[in-house]
């Protein structure tokens, strides 16, 4: 699997090889630029009841009802308070919407594939299996977030 | 237009022309015969079937509609022939039923593969009786030598039998079609379709547009020789409206200057002269019958009537304007997008007003502004609820078919009663209405109304049967009554049987007699084939509740023993918006339906019953029931935990009630009701207790309480 998606990283076609990173925690992430819709402000959110901790629940974005998922709490760390750095990255996968609530965005990034190397297999458990790759990007490590796959796997998590 | 939008706009205009085939059957059948009107209409209805099925290459739909088109043609034009009704009325309406079965098949994307063959026979067949030269009462102007002619008369491509010399002006039309607008050909064999109705006789060059001509068109435009007495506007009027044209000239050719009432005398026989009428006749608006003559005649609409008999109906020289439909169809998803964009846009308007940025500053023009800007919001919120909703009547019409058959059927004479046809509802909620209408009318025909006269005249009732079906407005629901006045529930039955299905908890008399009736809708309760005099009585019974809960209705019955049953559904206007009371509950918000609210109260601790496992409930008009803690059910943080502090809403869903604590009320709200995103409900299912959620004026986002879950889990 995640051979295939090197391949298709490989495949440099316009936006793909460009993303989107940002902070949680200690550690850098980048999300592929094509899925992002757009970067908001913490806003209220609404809580549902009987969710996993990290679906803070549903967000009115211009009279849409997009979920919201806290990736600190995904990735398994220590929730925090949200600040004015707190961002929801909104992306949009197939039909569904979802923001991601993550400490802090930084920038669009040039990733080439030849930046990319695969994760290490050894740890399938937590956060990691939704790691497509790891980027090095001059002194920095980014970790580039298979983001069909965080979202989608969400079923058997919660069943977990 | 793509193929799908083509193939959409056929479906929708086959099944709306079938529904109307019906009805005016219906009607006529009421009448005890076809009117000349119905005629016309019903021939123009076939007329279209049959070119828009050809057009589509379903020629099982086409070659039916061909066949009665026939038929009414030749009725039409021979008035003297007496027709015989209930065997058209027959025919015709296995020809919807076709018409029907073959458009549902289109639909969900089978092929169109019924077989029209043994129908067509039949049709045929009562064609040679009809043309048959009918026996004595032949009048001398029956144009007898018209009969072979008949069949093929109708067929744009088909060499014409009109005598060009009766035309009164010959029309050159040269048509020109957009750029790539595909099938050229097909677009002008439309266009000739069309202007066949208002002219006799149509010449085209290419010959035969049937053929791929496409090229040919393209380059040179299509030409149509049309021979009509009508004036050239017409012509214009009916090329402008065709589909992809992109430029035409109409240009008179030649004039036959013959006034209107001169034509007979250019015509040399009476044969001739009673062919002439088709030209006018086919004109949009129905004029009478060609040939009036005998009295056994259907009677031509008086103002159409021809002066006298012999004299072929005068031409219409002067076109009467049809009455059109002052409608469009629109697909409803745009609707459905325009409600939602309303929806936003009221939402906005309330957070533009009342925008905490505005606190505590006088601004008197702004509240002049701001006051309008809602009105105008609200108005054309009213305005686009209003498109969505339709009247029930057709619907309701639909059901003189089904008491139709079904008469037939079990040998039992009923009449239906209507009334209230013209309220409206949304249009989801229409769509679902039709079935559950029909089984409980199925069910009152098959079960209700008792079997033989005999046992209504001695029970004192009228022969037949009667069902009133009725709408009408209740607040924010509609409500639809079917009631017949048949034999009614036996309860004491229904009763035995619920017990042997073990549904009955409490004593015989702790029920009262409608809770009994309404145990016939719960599934399964009436497959029992045990009960030969109830089986079936609940048929589907337990489907149309179903139905009609999914819109968001309820179904009630009752039923007079001996008298009748009524059946009572009450449904919502719309599902859209719904009135709803926001409490707040920890620093959340949520809407309880204001339907479902009974009271809202503060408890006396006198009112609060604990009992020894822990189970809360609150004494309620003498009666006790379980109270739900929303922070509990919800996991809110709340600084109310006790009762004193809060407030208790009592909801009530189908008869079931309990108590809901939330810390305090907040206000009415009217709200567009949005679903939770799909990418929850995938993962966990269904959120116990929400139904939904709104987004409420100051952009925060409100949870719907889902009252019917919640008072069935207790």
């Amino acid at each position: 699997m995640d051979q295939d998606n090197l391949t298709l990283i490989n495949e440099e076609d316009g936006t793909r090889g460009r993303y989107l990173t940002f902070a949680v925690g200690d550690e850098d992430y980048g999300v592929e630029i094509a899925y992002v819709t757009e970067i908001i402000n913490v806003q209220t959110i609404t809580e549902l009841p009987e969710l996993p901790p990290y679906i803070r629940g549903i967000i009115n974005l211009r009279g849409k009802i997009v979920p919201v998922m806290d990736v600190r709490i995904r990735f398994n760390k220590e929730p925090e308070e949200y600040t004015d750095r707190t961002c929801i990255i909104v992306v949009d996968i197939g039909d569904a919407g979802i923001g991601l609530i993550v400490d802090l965005v930084r920038e669009v990034l040039e990733i080439s594939a030849e930046q990319i190397v695969p994760p290490s297999e050894s740890k399938s458990s937590g956060g990691n299996r939704y790691i497509s790759g790891i980027a090095k990007t001059g002194e920095d490590i980014k970790l580039l977030i298979d983001i069909e796959r965080l979202v989608s796997d969400e079923m058997t998590l919660v069943m977990e | 237009m793509s193929m799908d939008s083509m193939l959409e706009m056929f479906i929708f205009e086959n099944m709306q022309l079938t529904e109307r085939l019906e009805e005016i059957l219906i009607e006529g059948e009421q009448l005890g015969g076809l009117t000349g009107e119905h005629i016309n209409e019903i021939f123009r209805v076939m007329h279209t079937i049959k070119g828009s099925a050809a057009m589509m290459e379903y020629t099982h739909i086409s070659t039916l509609a061909h066949s009665v088109e026939d038929m009414f043609f030749y009725i039409r034009e021979h008035g003297d022939a007496s027709p015989d009704w209930p065997v058209i009325a027959d025919l015709c309406l296995e020809s919807a039923d076709f018409f029907k079965a073959e458009v549902a098949k289109i639909q969900s994307g089978l092929p169109s593969d019924g077989d029209e063959g043994s129908l067509l026979t039949r049709i045929r067949a009562y064609m040679k009786v009809l043309t048959a030269p009918p026996g004595d009462d032949a009048g001398a102007e029956a144009p007898v030598a018209a009969v072979p002619e008949t069949p093929e008369t109708k067929a744009a491509d088909g060499p014409s039998d009109a005598p060009p010399a009766t035309a009164g002006n010959r029309y050159r039309v040269h048509v020109f079609f957009q750029d790539g607008c595909k099938m050229e050909n097909i677009r002008a064999y439309q266009i000739a379709n069309a202007l066949q109705d208002v002219s006799g006789h149509i010449e085209t060059v290419p010959e035969d547009l049937l053929e791929d001509c496409s090229d040919y068109i393209i380059a040179n435009g299509a030409v149509l020789f049309v021979e009509t007495e009508l004036p050239i506007d017409d012509i214009r009027g009916v090329v402008s409206t065709a589909l992809f044209v992109q430029s035409f000239e109409v240009t008179q050719e030649s004039s036959n200057a013959a006034a209107p009432e001169g034509e007979p005398a250019d015509v040399p026989a009476a044969p001739e002269a009673a062919q002439k009428p088709p030209a006018a006749a086919e004109e949009k608006p129905p004029p009478a019958p060609a040939a009036p003559t005998g009295a056994e005649a259907a009677p031509p609409p008086a103002e159409h009537k021809a002066p006298a008999a012999g004299v072929p109906a005068k031409p219409a020289a002067a076109p009467v304007v049809e009455a059109k439909q002052n409608f469009i169809s629109v697909n409803v998803n745009k609707l459905d997008r325009l409600m939602d964009l309303v929806g936003e846009l009221v939402i906005s308007v309330s957070m533009v007003v009342s925008s905490p940025d505005l606190e505590g500053l006088q601004l008197d023009n702004f509240e002049k502004a701001a006051a309008l800007l809602t009105k105008n919001t609200g108005e054309l919120q009213d305005v686009i609820m209003s498109v969505r909703m339709i009247p029930v009547s057709s619907t309701f019409h639909k059901m003189h078919r089904i008491i139709r058959d079904l008469s037939r059927k079990l040998g039992k004479e009923v009449e239906l009663t209507i009334l209230g046809e013209e309220t409206e509802v949304d249009k989801n909620i229409i769509d679902n209405l039709s079935d559950p209408l029909m089984h409980i009318i199925r069910n009152s025909m098959d079960h209700g109304i008792e079997d033989a006269r005999e046992d209504r005249i001695a029970a004192g009732k009228p022969p037949m049967g009667r069902i009133v079906l009725e709408a009408r407005n209740s607040g924010s629901d509609v409500i639809i009554s079917c009631a017949d006045d048949g034999r009614g529930l036996d309860r004491d039955k229904i009763f035995a049987k619920a017990q042997r299905q073990g549904l009955i908890a409490k004593p015989d008399w702790d029920y009262t007699d409608k809770e009994i009736y309404n145990f016939i809708m719960l599934p399964g309760f009436s497959t029992n084939e045990q009960f030969t005099e109830l089986s079936g009585r609940g048929v589907g019974m337990d489907v149309v509740k179903k139905n009609i809960e999914k819109v968001g209705g309820n179904v009630l019955l009752d039923s007079v023993p001996g008298k009748g049953m009524t059946v009572t559904i009450r449904i919502p206007l719309t599902l859209a918006i719904l009135a709803g009371i926001e409490i707040q509950v920890g620093r959340n918000f949520y809407i309880v339906p204001t339907l479902n609210i009974r009271e809202a109260f503060k408890p006396r601790g006198k009112d609060i019953v604990i009992d020894p496992d822990g189970n809360e409930m609150i004494l309620f008009r003498g009666e006790c029931y379980a109270i739900v803690r929303l922070h509990r059910l919800f996991q809110v943080q709340t600084d109310v935990a006790r009762f004193e502090d809060g407030i208790i809403i009592m909801v009530e869903d189908e008869g079931h009630m309990v108590g809901l604590f939330a810390d305090t009320l907040v206000g009415e709200q009217q709200i567009v009701v949005k679903p939770i995103p799909s990418f929850i409900l995938r993962r966990i299912g269904k959120i116990r207790g929400v139904s939904g959620c709104t987004i409420l004026g100051d952009g925060s986002i409100s949870l719907i309480i889902d009252v019917k879950a919640l008072t069935q889990a207790q």
